[in-house]
């Protein structure tokens, strides 16, 4: 990856709870609980999914950055969703903590020197897992769902008659 | 540990969610310099404290979402001193830790307050500790808190007696 590319995924993991605020904008409370299909995720429940990902993510990193060549077990995000309670918590707190935890994790990531960032664990399902793949997902992660939750929002507003 | 009485659970919870306030009062006025003062080389500064609440707190909510969603559950120790050192708690801005602190507490207090009877019991086992019961860790956690604030209220007095302030009366 070079110093631009990581640059540009560093922005976008910096930018992603504006985003996801953004895609959440003007949400009223009977959309947020709708979900487009059996089995898919309603708005809130993408909005916890966010949180924990966020959190277990921020807690990897800080795993690989401190101890050699760390175990990173992988979890079953649809197992967290039922068994947590995602489709009836409030979501004020869960977006609380995509921010701090958000804004906390770029304070690391803004004082890395060039060895950490060669630095990686092993995941128990994609194999080497290095701080540069470790960004590139995050990076990604809140804007895909950010893009999930207007997909959301678009199909429910198409429902309704008029 | 002992089991705990459905009234004693309470009690522990409404300690967890008064955590970070507790916090927050110990912190209330502190002074730059105060805020970085060390009790003695290898001792924690105030700032430092709040950066490992931040982490501490946020892997303690990983480790209950484990126990209610993984049989068997395995919660890995870690060395809070490295984080310490390697994720620089010494020279980061305080206010996104103690955000993180909040939130890690106010979501998971969310879970400890539909958690069942059975839930209570689920258990896992720690790396370095042996079996580990998301009970007991409501126990270690509810006292977490105030035993770090107690921390930063005792680094504030011994600050204060030693650069001609009030003395020790925090």
């Amino acid at each position: 990856v070079t110093r631009e590319e990581r640059d540009r995924l560093l922005a976008r993991y910096r930018t992603g709870y504006a985003e996801l605020t953004d895609a959440l904008g003007g949400t009223t409370p009977a959309e947020i609980d709708w979900a487009p299909g059996s089995g898919e995720w309603s708005v809130r429940q993408i909005v916890h999914h966010l949180a924990d990902a966020d959190t277990f993510a921020a807690a990897r990193l800080r795993r690989i950055l401190t101890e050699s060549d760390p175990a990173i077990p992988a979890y079953d995000e649809q197992v967290l969703a039922e068994r947590l309670a995602y489709a009836v918590r409030p979501i004020e707190p869960a977006l609380q903590v995509v921010d701090a935890v958000r804004a906390a994790t770029v304070q690391v990531l803004d004082r890395l020197g060039e060895a950490d960032w060669q630095r990686s664990g092993r995941h128990s399902e994609m194999g080497p897992y290095s701080v540069e793949r470790w960004l590139e997902f995050n990076a990604a992660h809140a804007y895909d769902h950010a893009a999930q939750i207007r997909q959301v929002r678009a199909a429910w507003a198409a429902r309704r008659p008029g | 540990m002992t089991a705990v009485s459905e009234n004693d659970r309470k009690g522990l919870i409404a300690r967890y969610e008064a955590g970070y306030t507790e916090v927050v009062e110990a912190l209330r006025g502190i002074a730059p310099a105060e805020l970085d003062w060390r009790p003695a080389p290898a001792a924690w500064s105030a700032r430092e404290v709040v950066h490992h609440l931040a982490d501490s707190e946020t892997i303690a909510g990983i480790r209950l979402r484990q126990l209610l969603t993984e049989d068997h559950a395995q919660i890995q120790g870690y060395d809070q001193d490295e984080y310490a050192r390697r994720l620089r708690y010494a020279d980061r801005p305080m206010e996104p830790a103690m955000q993180a602190f909040e939130a890690a507490r106010t979501t998971t207090a969310q879970l400890f307050r539909v958690m069942t009877e059975a839930d209570w019991q689920r258990t896992g086992t720690h790396s370095q500790s042996g079996p580990y019961s998301a009970e007991r860790l409501l126990q270690t956690y509810a006292a977490h808190a105030h035993d770090h604030a107690a921390q930063i209220r005792r680094n504030r007095a011994a600050w204060s007696a030693g650069h001609g302030g009030r003395g020790g009366g925090a």
